[in-house]
Formats: structure tokens, C-alpha cells, sequence
């Protein structure tokens, strides 16, 4: 804080200190209005740029010397002013900029390099700014790019939440599918969470290889650059205030239809009628789980229960339906707190950001929250003309608890009963088995033993489950204007983040009593414990350390707007590590802090044999991963007459991937585009189409995969062998001296327009991108000791759409604006060398790739259905052309053309239409968004998990029972023994895919601003609504294709801005 | 502007120069080119792979077990196969893991002679190569058993053997060699190894001289070659000869054997499909178990009751419990029983008597240990090959190359029947079906020779 006082002390005596001669001082209205307009750009006619407005529109120069001076105002968004002024100034100039109406976006975006006018740039970028980024709420960075950036589209297959491609996927390795986050300068290599979006100004993506290839052999996914907010020379202090609050719909653990408990205790007893947990049941050397339906029945078996009361009881547990106890114990409303205060302000010759935010998460996980404090100073120092000096740091501490019970299960494997209670009858915490049955757990130790039993509410509070992390970024950079044209630029940018967990398993806990009594040895009274009571402690330590720093010399020059050139050049280097270490303390005491020794050398017995002797597992773990690059880079443009653009860059990466001669490593990149601004020929008389542009562009980029290496490479493990316990090692990769790196190569095909007056703006980009030498593993004799080999072999096709048009509906005290937004992308497999023997291995959901050279990359693969058998009710599939219910045969005799490829597992179209209407100080804002032509496969009834004991779908109900049934279901009979081929088919029949397209109200945002109240300059209200209602949708199910494990938690966020 | 280019041009072979230092860093420090003693020797204690997963094929065809119908149907096609003997089912990975063993011990023998001993000595160096050959030979006698013919010495030299990967090299074309030869390079391995491999090792996941002679013995009794076969069975016993006494275990256990107990001299373990070998779904030959009198101490300590009424194997050598990855290494007794079969076959029938004698009295109740008193030949051979038979159940690696050489005598040879859904099917001696069938990929890929089918 102090150092804020000296700082602005600092800037009001540089103000004074330079005012000699009298200034050149004057403001900037709204010419409509008459409002004070800041941040406009005052320059000289020539371009050398003097002040910006600030917030009352006022301006002050200091000139000396001159007699005439020509002055130009320019503020996107309004028709840019030159005046010509006589000095010195008798009173302060007035102007007036008049607004301009036009959906055409005119922004500077960046490249992380640099900064390019978006109307001179030949390649494709996407600009996010401030006001559409904070039109979302939520936490991350990532989350609110969902559904307002053109050809983002967020792939969530799997139930990811954060995971996105740009114009879909060019590598086949999962590892390296992320575009690269740029912040600010340099790649952000901590974690992306640790950003606060309140501090972001705007987000630029780069989407062809013109605008990508600048990262070179990292930007083969596309880039995202993030630029946060800075402070600005001549502006006055400004302080901006956040807050908003999310309240998040806890999950819905009856999203997914089931069947009811009592059916479930009905087939349990159809199961132990034909002796399906004999086996289980007569297992007394390790006495796995029972349910405590099949005890009862084992019991009344004995003849320890009389029928009446075995019948009783079944009922009563048949009414019991657990999802409501997990529901009202291991859920609740999520909510999110956000909160963030910022200042900035500048002189002439200093200016500053300082930014402070506190977030507060509590998830829908009863036990779960996160915590995260930001913290983040911008300074920029123009200590002459043409020198500036700029130094940052940015803190965040995070800390996350992860006590939350998760999936409750009976052991390693088995899933909870339906009819399961976490409360008894007297409200205590009840008992759930775990591992053993509740029989042998009952008697085991006779008291010589630790309590075995498990309580899941007590575990939930016994858990102490921590994450503290802290990261701090620090960088420093110059600019220096060396002669008139030339500037020479360093960068130096340096990151830590420091991450602890501590799992600490209390002695209370189950895993900890489980484990001590499994090596506990009872002789007749002596009671001998190899491991110590107390907790047991596993710590993990990650540290990334990033270094990077960048040189860099521009060249702008501009004879009478009739050449313009701009050249940059540079070199980088990067340097980051990763290293993970591991351990786990026994005997812990949290209050003394004290441990104790167990013996991790022998083999001692396990517990009435329950599982042959063993060792104490040690948990010990060490990592070290170095990621290094050295980049040199060219990048130029020249624009003749305004008309024609050229654009060129080059850039040669080396990296070092493991075992590859320095030489080879280093990898050239390039990409050339032009651009012609077709309306500005004179021949142009197109008046309903004011602005034309083409644009064409052609280069390519790469992916890294440091993983794999060119020789013979051998992995240490870092626990030693597991009976010998010696240093082991494994073969990680024969050799391969061939290795390159991946490529991608794009071409985009653009047109940018303006039409009936600028009110419809738009672009429409053709793009088609060649992803090739893609790391994947090929085929090789496996005799020679694998059997295939990485190597760079695999080629991808992916073409694809964007189109975006912005329009002005209403301009006036009513306003509306739309914009529309719609990508079409689709990537097939253009060479695959690792060929599938075995069509039925193509089956699946499209979470792999499918290696059919033409076909779609992600397909959704099923066998096809052809009825249930009338006899038996056995589901029916095509085999070899006919149809067959020899299941075991079946897989290996299913040949291509008897399987139904459905098509993509990701929305090869998809976008989004916002429309936005504003009354005086009212906005609203809907975004409804649309995801088409994919396909997804849903739940149905598995036999063979519900005799595992997992409830199962409700299809249940509508299974084959006798013949003529088939002719209204589609669902096997239930058969004992199960066959688990047959529920293998059935399950990836093609009548359980479904299409996944649908059109969903994503999110609407309602605000109001408050304009000039008392002090404040600003204060708006907003609330907002996300994961609305689905509208439409082509499942028949009622499922929602993208979150089909509970449906789409509704989110409702509450938030107020200030600026004062 | 062409002054800013040379400029640019000049710092690219600056920086390339500069840098070619720092990109030697390696991107993940637990990964290493292997160019230390320690490195070869990590990579053959690399448990998952080389002590683990032995070939199982021919166990899952062996005669010591059978498999209910039910839990056959629920094993996969493969698996069902190598059950019943069909003509055509595959056990790939018995090729591939141990051609991935082969390769690692390739990969220590390309490098051993070449790399930095630091703290270590040229003992260690020998030892290490030594490891090496004995996995490259030891894998080969695996491979030779199940995908080649048995070993006839009249005609083994016109038999296909195996492929004889002697280098790391993956670009090295596969080709089968002669069966004679791929018995010589077992050989000459299994020789090697014994030569420079300390008598005994530090663990029994590490071969020792006396391992090495134990797989020699192995292989000599497979080719025929009996006075080998019981020479390289001595040397193994002068080295290691001490037995468990059977009634010292506590037969209630689970499995009365720990891990690396007294007899154990190289610890393996098979890995079969599908849980196939496992206690509850391998039921012991009834015919087995009827084998064992009332007084041998293997009927109880190698097996226990089902609740059906069946018997299950429990005394698996590994020391796990209730597990189907069944020991498949080299322990003591096979050497004892390797030497007097040996002796049997050399005519030296006294000298089989002392050595089954000496073997007996830890394997059967005190008063109760069978006298040994050859004079007939026949009766001799047959009285030990039936404790042969009874020790060795269960023991992974040994029934069916077994089952295969002893097929080449009319009097020892066996026809195999199951019983499946009521129908048998049968194994007759010397059917082609003995030998597995080569993996498809490795044929499309490589292009050897099939093993034949009738």
C-alpha cells in the first residue's frame, strides 16, 4: 500500500515538474450528446501520438517551439478530426467527434508479438472484447469464450468442461490438442485457472497459419491471446469495482432414469435363486462384499430368518431410494463469490494498474471449495520520447479443498445398492460394507483390531483433502525508438508456481483403520502393527518454473499513406521446468506434527490372509520435465495505396525433443498472405456493398511432442520394482532418428463486408487445413519387441466454414443488435498406416480416433439392430450380411459394411445468434446457441453391470418377456447366465445412438446502468442466467447431448460493476 | 534492408551454434539413454515385463485342469480355443511379450560391453551380460516349445524353429531358423549365461548360475540329450540342493508357499486370458488328483476343496493367493526330478532310485515315503514320470512341452480329451495343433512361415 502512495505522489509531481511552457489544452465531446469522450487518441496529423483523453474528455499537451501545429482525433467508432491550431492557444480547443454507425469492427488485435490493425491484417483473428467477455460470469477464462467466439467450439465428449478446439482438431495426440494460451507476450504455462477474469481486457484468437505461424511449432491447434487490462499515459486515476455472486443447481442425481429399489431387490432375489453369489457367498479366504439383500436371503437360506420377516424387510429396503440421502448430503447449491477492485491512472511520463480480486467457490460437492486471490501491478515508465520501460507482477495464491466423498462404491470395484441409507433409523451415521462382508467385519480381530467399519458421513468430515498454490509471474520489458522508424524491443518474463496437496487420512478415516488393520498381526494376546496408528499423510509437491525472454526489432514506415511497411523480427527462448516430488508419512500426528518409521523392506503378512504378504507401500514419487525452445521469427507486411497488402512470416523453432541431433530440431515455419481492398478501387460502384475485402492466405504451423524421443529411451520408475525392490527401468520407445515434428499447414479463403450503410457487417472465412507427419503409432512386426512404433505418420483433413455478421437492427433510444455466428467444420483421416484387423474394433462412441482413411475422424460406430429374435427375445445383428445372434462369433466375423457408421462425435456445425436489445439504460441480452450434425450414444440396460449390482435404465421396464413382444421393444430379454458379448452388442446397437443436435437458450444477461449517480461514473446491474432450457433437440429422450450425466446445472449470477 | 537481413542471417548461426548445448536438456529426467552399467541393469529388473507374463498357451491346453462349461462359455473365443484344442485360436501375446523380453536383453547385450561402469566393476558388467543371455535364450526355449515341433534331433534340422533375434534392431528382418539351430542359439545362450552369471543372485527375479543351469537342464531333457540333461541338473544341484520339507507348512494357509521360498531359483509368472487358470474356473484333473496317495503331503498342501465338490490348485510357488498368474520360473524340485528322469533314461537306475528317494522324504508324511527299487527300465521311467507329473502340475511352462517330447515315444505318448458341452474333442500325440499358431500381424508383417494344420 505504501508503495501505491509513493507511487501516485510520484505521478502528480511529474505532471508539474514538465509544465513549463504553456500547454496546448482542450476536450472532446460526443458530437451528438455533448458527453465528455475518453480515450481518444490525440496525435499529430503525421501520426506521432501525444495524449489520450481522459475521463472528462480533457487532453493537455506540452509544445514548444512551433507556431502551427496539426492535430488529429481518432476513437474507434467515431470519424476521426484534424484541426489545425495557431499557438499558443488563447482558450482550450473544443472538439466534437461524431459517432459512426457501423457493425463493422475496427480493433487492434493482438498477436502477442505485436498489435495490427484487423482491417490491414491478411490473416483470420477473432476478436473478444471487454464488455462480451464480462457479458458471461463465471470464475475462468476458458468457460466464457463458450458460445461468442466463431469456430470455438468446446468438445464435450467425456463430460469435459474446459476443454476447446479452434477449427477442429490437427494432431491425433490428445496430449498436445490444446490451442496455445498466450497471455499478454509469452505462452502461459501455469495453470489457466490461476487467471482472473475480471483483469482481462480482451481476448484475440488466431485462427489461419497468417495470423498463428508467428508461434510457429506450437500454434498447430491455434491461439488464444489473452491481454489483460493496462493502465495509459495521460489518463486520470480511476478505480473500477466488481462484484457478483453465481448460484449453481446442484446435480441431478435423477437425471439418469433407473430403475426403482424394489426392482432391483427383486432381480437380486431371481440372482440368488439361481446361485449367481454362490461364489461370493463361499468365499472366505478374502469374504468380499454382499449386499444386504443377499444376506438376508443367505440368512433365510439358513433358516436363521423366517419368511415373514425376510419378506418385511425386503419391503422396507425396496422403499428406500439412496439418490435422495446422497442428494441432501453430498450435494448442495454451488456458489460462486467474485469480487475485484482496480485502479489506473498515468501522466505524461508514468502510468500504472494495480488490481486486487478475491473468488470464492463452493461447489456443489459438499466438502469441495476453492479460493483464489489475485493480485497484479502493471507500471509503464517514459522516461524520454522514446524510451519506455515497463515492469509487472502478478500474484495469485489458490486454495483448494477437495474433501467431497465422490462415488460411493462397495469396495475397489462394486457399486452402491439402490436401496442403500446414509442415515439409520436413529439419524446417526449409518454403516455402507466396504471391501469385506458385513459378516466377517462383525467378528474379525475378536476386539484386538481398529473399528472396520465404514461410514460415509464420517468420512466426508474426516477427509482433509488441501491444494495450496501460488503462483507469481514478473515481467519486464523495454521499448526503445532507436532512429525515427526503428524500435528495439526486450522482453523478459519469469514465472513460479508452487503447488502443495496434503491428503491427509485421518486416523479416523476408513482408508486408514483399513490399511492398518490389513498388516495388523494377532498372536493370542500380542498385537503387532507394522504400520502406526495415526494418520497417514501423502504430500505432493509441483513446481514450474518458466523462464522467457524475447528481443525483438520493428520497423513501421509510411510515405503518404501510399507505402506502408512493417517489419518485425526477433529471437526467444524459453526455458520451462516441471518437477513433482512425493511422499507419504504414516503415524502422522497433525497436532505434534510428529511421524513415525514403518519398514518398507519387508514382506509382511496380510491379515487372516486375506491377500498374500505384502509391503508397505511408500508412495514415494520424483519427476523432472525440462521443455525447452529457442525461436527466431520475420514477420512484414506492406500495404500499397491502402488498397493492396502483402504479408509474410517466417519462423524456425528448436526445441529440445530427446535424442534428435541439434540440428534437426530446428524446424522452419512459414505462412504469405495478401489482402485487397477491393472497394477502394475506383472501379467499385457497389453501393449496397460499401466495404469489400478479400483475403487470402496460405502457411503453416506445428505441434510439439516432447514425449517422444529418437533413440533409444528408457523410463526410471520411481518406485523401486515391486518384488525385488530394485531401480527399474523401462524401454520407453525403440529408436526412431527419423522423428520430426507435426505440421499443419491451412489454407483461408476470406471475404470481409460491410453492407447498407455499415448497419451489416460480416465475414465469411473458407479454410482447409492439412495436418500431416502426425505422431501415431504404425504397425510394425512384432517380433522385433513392439507391436507398432510411434512414428510420424498419420494425416488429417479438416475444411471447414466461418461466417459471422454483425447487424444494427434499431439505432436510438431503442437499440438492437444482432450477431450471428455459424462454423461448419469437418476433419477426416487422410492417412493412417496402423490398419484394424478386426472391423467390430471400430465400434465405439467417437471418444478415439477412427482410423479409415475418408472417414470421418470422431465417428460414432454401432452394430447393426435388426429386432429381437421372437423366440428367445435375443437382439438381432447383422453379421456378414445376415442376421445373427452368435454372440461369441460375432465379433471377429463382423465384416465393414454390416456396421453403421452414424458420424461425427463433435457438432460439425454449430454458432450462436445474440441478439441484444438496449432501452435507455436498460439491456438484454440472449444468446441462443446451436450444435448440429453429431451424434452421441445413450444409457441403456446392461445385464451384465446390473448383476454387478449398478441399478440399471429404466429401459429395463420395457424388456422382451414373450413372443409378439418384439414387435413393440427393442430391449433383450433378460437371460441368466448373462452373456456380456450380447450386452456389448446391444449396448452399441445403432438404435442407441442418437443425433445430437439441438439449439439451447445458452444465456441471457439483463442489466441496467445507472449513468453520472452522485460520484461514480458508472454503475451497472446485471443478472444473469446460464444453462437455460434446451429448445430444441433431435433425441427423442429428453437427453441433453452434452451434459448426459446430470443434465446442464442452471447457473444464476448476480452482479454490479462501478467505475468512480 | 539487406544489412538487416545479414544481420539476422549472421544471430541464426550465432544462436544455432550457441544453443545446441541447451537443447541437449533432456525432457524428462527420469528418462535416459541407457549408457551406464545401472541403466541395463534397471531395464532387466524391470518386473512387469521380465519377470511377469510367461507364455500361458500351453498351459491353457494342458491336462492337469478342466474347465466347467459355463465358465468356459464365458471366456473369450481365444481362450475357448486353446482350451479345446481348436485348429485355429491364437495366443499372440505369448509370441510378443516374449519377443519384448527378448528385445530388452538385446538392447543390454548391443550396449553391455560399451557402457560407463562407475561405481560398479567388470564383475558386474559380466553379470549383467549374463542376465542378458540368459533372458534372450531362456525366452527362446518358451518360444521353441510352443511354436515349434518337438525336438526330434533325427529331424531337426529340417523342422522350422523360431526367429532368432539377436540385436535391438528394429528395421532387422524376422525369418524363422531351423529348429536345430534355434536349440543350439538356446544353448549357447543358456551356456553363456551359466559362464559369466554368479553362482547364486542377490533376488530370484535375477538369474543366477544356478538358474542358468537349471534352464539348461531344462532344454537338454527336451532335446533328448539325457547325459547333458543330468550333468547340467548336478551342477545345478551342487550349487543349491536343499528342499522345504512338506510337513513343516501349515497346510490350512491359503497357500502354504511364500514367495521366493527355499526351492525357488528364478521367479516367473504366466499370465493366461480371461482369468483362465485361475482357482475357481481351473479344476484339478480328476485323474490327477487320484494320483496322490492318501500320505503325500501335496495332496493337501497343493490343493484344496470346492464347495462343488472339485478341487482347486492352491499351492502355486508364486506365494499368491487365490491368483491364476501361477509360477512359471525354476525351482529345486523340477532339477531333482530332471536328474533322475535323466538317470532313468542313461540306464543308471540306482542312481535315479537315490536321487527320487532323497526327493520323496520331503514330500511325503514321515513313515510313509515310497522305497524307490528299480530293476525294470519301463516300470522305472514310469514311476518317474508320475512324480513328475504330480509336482510339476501347476507349475507354469512344463506339462506341455512335456506332453509334446514324450509324444515321440510311443510308450510315454498321450491322447488328450475334453469334455466340452457334452461332446469330447481330442488331442492326438504329435498333432500339429501342439504347436501354436504364429500371430496374423507377425505373418502380414514379416512374412514367415505358418505353423501347418492338417
Amino acid at each position: 500500500m505504501k508503495y501505491l502512495y509513493l507511487m501516485l505522489i510520484y505521478c502528480c509531481l511529474q505532471l508539474d515538474v514538465f509544465a513549463r511552457v504553456p500547454p496546448v489544452q482542450g476536450y472532446v465531446l460526443v458530437g451528438s450528446s455533448g458527453d465528455p469522450l475518453r480515450d481518444v487518441t490525440v496525435s499529430t496529423c503525421d501520426g506521432n501520438l501525444l495524449a489520450v483523453t481522459d475521463d472528462e474528455g480533457s487532453f493537455r499537451l506540452l509544445i514548444d517551439g512551433r507556431d502551427t501545429l496539426c492535430l488529429q482525433f481518432k476513437l474507434l467508432g467515431f470519424e476521426t478530426e484534424q484541426i489545425k491550431v495557431r499557438l499558443p492557444l488563447e482558450e482550450r480547443l473544443r472538439i466534437n467527434m461524431q459517432e459512426r454507425i457501423s457493425a463493422l469492427e475496427e480493433v487492434e488485435v493482438s498477436t502477442g508479438y505485436q498489435t495490427v490493425p484487423k482491417e490491414r491484417a491478411t490473416g483470420s483473428f477473432e476478436f473478444v472484447d471487454e464488455k462480451l467477455f464480462n457479458r458471461q460470469i463465471s470464475p475462468d477464462v476458458i468457460s466464457r469464450l463458450d458460445g461468442i467466439a466463431p469456430s470455438v467450439l468446446f468438445d464435450r465428449r467425456g463430460g469435459a468442461t474446459q476443454s476447446f478446439q479452434i477449427r477442429g482438431l490437427s494432431t491425433i495426440t490428445s496430449a498436445i490438442s490444446r490451442p496455445l494460451i498466450v497471455v499478454d507476450n509469452f505462452p502461459y504455462e501455469g495453470d489457466i485457472n490461476n487467471i482472473n477474469p475480471n483483469n482481462i481486457a480482451s481476448v484475440t484468437l488466431l485462427k489461419d497459419a497468417a495470423a498463428a505461424s508467428i508461434w510457429g511449432a506450437a500454434a498447430g491447434n491455434g491461439v488464444l491471446v489473452i491481454t489483460t487490462k493496462k493502465g495509459g499515459f495521460n489518463r486520470a486515476l480511476n478505480f473500477s469495482f466488481n462484484a457478483n455472486t453465481t448460484m449453481i443447481e446442484k446435480p441431478n442425481l435423477f437425471y439418469q432414469p433407473q430403475v426403482n429399489s424394489a426392482t432391483f431387490i427383486e432381480t437380486e432375489r431371481f440372482l440368488f435363486e439361481q446361485g449367481y453369489y454362490n461364489g461370493t457367498i463361499g468365499n472366505t479366504s478374502t469374504w468380499p462384499v454382499l449386499t444386504p439383500v443377499v444376506e438376508l436371503l443367505d440368512k433365510s437360506r439358513n433358516g436363521l430368518v423366517d419368511q415373514e420377516l425376510l419378506e418385511t424387510e425386503l419391503t422396507k429396503l425396496g422403499g428406500y431410494d439412496v439418490r435422495n440421502d446422497l442428494s441432501n448430503h453430498l450435494y448442495r447449491t454451488g456458489i460462486n463469490q467474485q469480487y475485484s477492485l482496480s485502479t489506473s491512472g498515468g501522466s505524461e511520463r508514468f502510468n500504472f494498474m494495480l488490481f486486487g480480486g478475491y473468488d470464492k467457490i463452493q461447489e456443489t460437492a459438499v466438502g469441495d471449495q476453492n479460493s483464489r486471490y489475485s493480485f497484479r501491478s502493471q507500471n509503464n515508465f517514459r522516461p524520454t520520447t522514446n524510451l519506455e520501460i515497463q515492469a509487472g507482477v502478478t500474484y495469485t495464491a489458490n486454495s483448494s479443498i477437495n474433501n467431497s466423498l465422490g462415488t460411493i462404491r462397495l469396495g475397489p470395484s462394486g457399486t452402491l445398492y439402490p436401496y442403500a441409507q446414509l442415515l439409520d433409523n436413529e439419524g446417526r451415521h449409518a454403516l455402507i460394507e466396504q471391501n469385506y462382508r458385513r459378516a466377517y467385519v462383525d467378528t474379525a480381530g475378536t476386539g484386538k483390531l481398529l473399528d472396520w467399519y465404514y461410514r460415509p458421513l464420517d468420512e466426508m468430515y474426516l477427509a482433509d483433502n488441501t491444494t495450496k498454490l501460488q503462483d507469481v509471474v514478473l515481467n519486464f520489458g523495454t521499448k526503445y525508438n532507436i532512429i525515427k522508424d526503428f524500435t528495439a524491443e526486450l522482453k523478459y518474463q519469469y514465472e513460479r508456481q508452487i503447488t502443495v496437496n496434503n491428503q491427509l487420512y485421518d486416523e479416523k478415516s476408513f482408508y486408514t483403520r483399513d490399511l492398518i488393520n490389513r498388516f495388523t498381526q494377532v498372536n493370542g494376546l500380542d498385537v503387532e502393527r507394522p504400520i502406526p496408528l495415526g494418520g497417514i499423510l501423502d504430500k505432493t509437491n509441483t513446481d514450474l518454473r518458466a523462464h522467457a525472454l524475447r528481443g525483438q526489432l520493428a520497423y513501421q514506415y509510411n510515405l503518404e499513406n501510399k507505402h506502408e511497411l512493417s517489419l518485425l523480427m526477433g529471437g526467444e527462448i524459453r526455458d520451462t521446468r516441471r518437477s513433482l516430488d512425493g511422499n507419504r508419512y504414516f503415524g502422522y500426528d497433525g497436532d505434534l506434527l510428529t511421524t513415525q518409521r514403518v519398514n518398507y523392506t519387508i514382506r509382511y503378512p496380510i491379515y487372516d490372509n486375506l491377500a498374500p504378504p505384502m509391503l508397505i507401500f511408500t508412495n514415494e514419487r520424483f519427476s523432472q520435465q525440462d521443455d525447452r525452445f529457442i525461436s527466431l521469427y520475420f514477420n512484414g507486411s506492406y500495404t500499397f495505396i491502402s488498397r493492396y497488402t502483402l504479408s509474410a512470416s517466417l519462423r524456425r523453432d528448436a526445441s529440445n525433443v530427446f535424442g534428435v541431433a541439434t540440428n534437426n530440431k530446428w524446424k522452419p515455419l512459414w505462412s504469405a498472405g495478401a489482402a485487397w481492398q477491393l472497394s477502394e478501387e475506383p472501379f467499385y460502384h457497389w453501393d449496397a456493398v460499401p466495404a469489400l475485402k478479400l483475403r487470402l492466405t496460405y502457411g503453416y504451423s506445428g505441434n510439439v511432442n516432447n514425449a517422444v524421443a529418437a533413440l533409444t529411451t528408457i523410463a526410471y520408475q520411481s518406485a523401486p520394482s515391486n518384488l525385488s525392490q530394485l531401480p527399474n527401468a523401462l524401454i520407453q520407445n525403440p529408436p526412431n532418428p527419423s522423428l520430426r515434428w507435426e505440421q499443419v499447414g491451412q489454407v483461408n479463403a476470406a471475404l470481409d463486408f460491410t453492407i447498407k450503410n455499415n448497419r451489416v457487417a460480416g465475414s465469411l472465412d473458407y479454410f482447409k487445413k492439412y495436418a500431416s507427419d502426425l505422431l501415431t503409432a504404425v504397425p510394425v512386426d512384432p517380433t522385433v519387441g513392439y507391436n507398432n512404433v510411434t512414428m510420424n505418420s498419420a494425416a488429417l483433413n479438416t475444411e471447414g466454414l466461418d461466417l459471422m455478421v454483425n447487424t444494427i437492427n434499431f439505432e436510438g433510444v431503442f437499440q438492437w443488435q444482432t450477431q450471428l455466428m455459424y462454423s461448419f467444420n469437418k476433419t477426416v483421416v487422410k492417412d493412417y498406416l496402423l490398419e484394424v484387423r478386426n472391423p467390430s474394433s471400430h465400434v465405439g462412441n467417437g471418444g478415439s480416433l477412427i482410423p479409415i482413411v475418408g472417414k470421418s475422424a470422431y465417428n460414432v460406430v454401432s452394430y447393426r439392430f435388426m429386432g429381437l429374435d421372437r423366440e428367445n427375445g435375443d437382439p438381432v445383428f447383422l453379421v456378414n450380411g445376415q442376421p445373427s445372434t452368435n454372440y461369441g462369433e460375432m465379433a471377429q466375423s463382423i465384416i465393414m459394411d454390416d456396421l453403421v457408421f452414424h458420424g461425427s462425435a463433435l457438432p460439425q456445425h454449430f454458432g450462436a445468434l445474440r441478439n441484444t436489445f438496449t432501452y435507455k439504460n436498460w439491456s438484454l441480452s440472449a444468446n441462443i446457441t446451436f450444435r448440429m450434425d453429431y451424434f452421441f450414444r445413450r444409457n441403456t440396460v446392461n445385464y451384465g453391470t446390473y448383476f454387478d449390482g449398478e441399478p440399471a435404465h429404466t429401459d429395463f421396464y420395457e424388456k422382451w418377456q414373450q413372443p409378439g413382444d418384439e414387435s413393440f421393444t427393442h430391449v433383450p430379454a433378460m437371460i441368466y447366465p448373462n452373456d456380456s458379448s450380447r450386452d456389448q452388442f446391444y449396448t452399441h446397437g445403432d438404435i442407441i445412438a442418437e443425433r445430437g443436435d439441438h439449439i439451447r437458450l445458452q444465456d441471457v444477461n439483463l442489466s441496467y446502468q445507472f449513468r453520472s449517480l452522485a460520484k461514480l461514473n458508472s454503475l451497472q446491474l446485471q443478472l444473469y442466467a446460464r444453462n437455460l432450457p434446451i429448445i430444441w433437440r433431435a433425441n427423442k429422450q429428453a437427453l441433453d447431448p452434452d451434459f448426459l450425466e446430470f443434465g446442464a446445472p442452471l447457473n444464476i449470477s448476480l452482479g454490479l460493476q462501478m467505475n468512480f | 534492408m539487406k544489412k538487416l537481413f545479414s544481420i539476422y542471417i549472421i544471430a541464426t548461426v550465432l544462436i544455432m551454434s550457441a544453443c545446441s548445448k541447451y537443447l541437449e536438456m533432456k525432457p524428462d529426467q527420469s528418462i535416459a539413454v541407457p549408457t551406464k552399467l545401472k541403466d541395463l541393469q534397471a531395464i532387466l529388473d524391470y518386473e512387469l515385463y521380465n519377470i511377469r507374463g510367461y507364455p500361458a498357451g500351453g498351459d491353457m491346453g494342458a491336462d492337469y485342469y478342466y474347465m466347467d462349461d459355463n465358465d468356459l462359455e464365458a471366456r473369450n473365443v481365444d481362450a475357448r480355443g486353446i482350451y479345446q484344442y481348436a485348429p485355429i485360436a491364437y495366443r499372440d501375446i505369448d509370441w510378443t511379450d516374449s519377443y519384448k523380453r527378448i528385445f530388452y536383453a538385446n538392447v543390454v547385450l548391443d550396449e553391455v560391453d560399451g557402457v560407463l561402469l562407475e561405481e560398479l566393476n567388470e564383475t558386474h558388467r559380466q553379470a549383467v551380460k549374463g542376465a542378458a543371455l540368459f533372458q534372450r535364450g531362456w525366452n527362446f526355449l518358451h518360444l521353441a516349445q510352443l511354436f515349434a515341433s518337438a525336438y526330434d534331433p533325427n529331424t531337426a534340422d529340417g523342422e522350422m524353429g523360431v526367429v532368432l533375434r539377436l540385436n535391438s534392431d528394429i528395421n532387422e528382418r524376422s525369418e524363422r531358423a531351423p529348429l536345430y539351430e534355434s536349440f543350439a542359439q538356446i544353448t549357447r545362450d543358456l551356456g553363456a549365461a551359466a559362464a559369466l552369471l554368479p553362482a547364486e543372485n542377490i533376488t530370484p527375479t535375477r538369474p543366477s548360475k544356478a538358474s542358468a543351469y537349471a534352464a539348461l537342464a531344462r532344454t537338454y531333457l527336451y532335446m533328448g540329450d539325457f547325459e547333458q540333461a543330468k550333468n547340467y541338473a548336478d551342477s545345478c544341484l551342487d550349487i543349491r540342493s536343499t528342499l522345504i520339507d512338506y510337513s513343516t507348512l501349515d497346510s490350512m494357509r491359503a497357500n502354504p508357499f511364500e514367495l521366493f521360498n527355499e526351492e525357488v531359483l528364478l521367479h516367473n509368472i504366466l499370465v493366461a486370458n480371461g482369468s483362465m487358470l485361475s482357482p475357481n474356473l481351473a479344476k484339478v484333473d480328476t485323474v490327477l488328483y487320484q494320483l496322490y496317495s492318501e500320505h503325500d503331503l501335496r495332496k493337501v498342501n497343493f490343493y484344496t476343496r470346492q464347495t462343488d465338490g472339485s478341487y482347486a490348485f492352491k499351492g502355486n510357488y508364486s506365494g499368491d493367493v487365490n491368483s491364476s498368474l501361477l509360477f512359471s520360473g525354476l525351482a529345486l524340485d523340477e532339477v531333482y526330478l530332471i536328474k533322475a528322469e535323466s538317470a532313468v533314461r542313461l540306464g543308471l537306475l540306482d542312481d535315479a532310485a537315490a536321487t527320487l528317494s532323497s526327493f520323496a522324504k520331503s514330500r511325503y508324511r514321515l513313515g510313509y515315503v515310497p522305497e524307490f527299487n528299480f530293476s525294470d527300465a519301463t516300470l522305472a521311467l514310469q514311476t518317474v514320470l508320475n512324480e513328475r507329473q504330480k509336482e510339476l502340475a501347476f507349475r507354469g511352462g512344463i506339462r506341455w512341452a512335456d506332453l509334446k517330447r514324450l509324444n515321440l515315444s510311443p510308450t510315454t505318448a498321450k491322447t488328450l480329451k475334453r469334455t466340452v458341452n457334452g461332446e469330447i474333442v481330442e488331442l492326438e500325440p504329435n498333432d500339429r495343433r501342439y504347436n501354436l499358431l504364429i500371430p496374423v500381424e507377425v505373418i502380414r508383417q514379416s512374412g514367415i512361415q505358418q505353423n501347418l494344420r492338417d
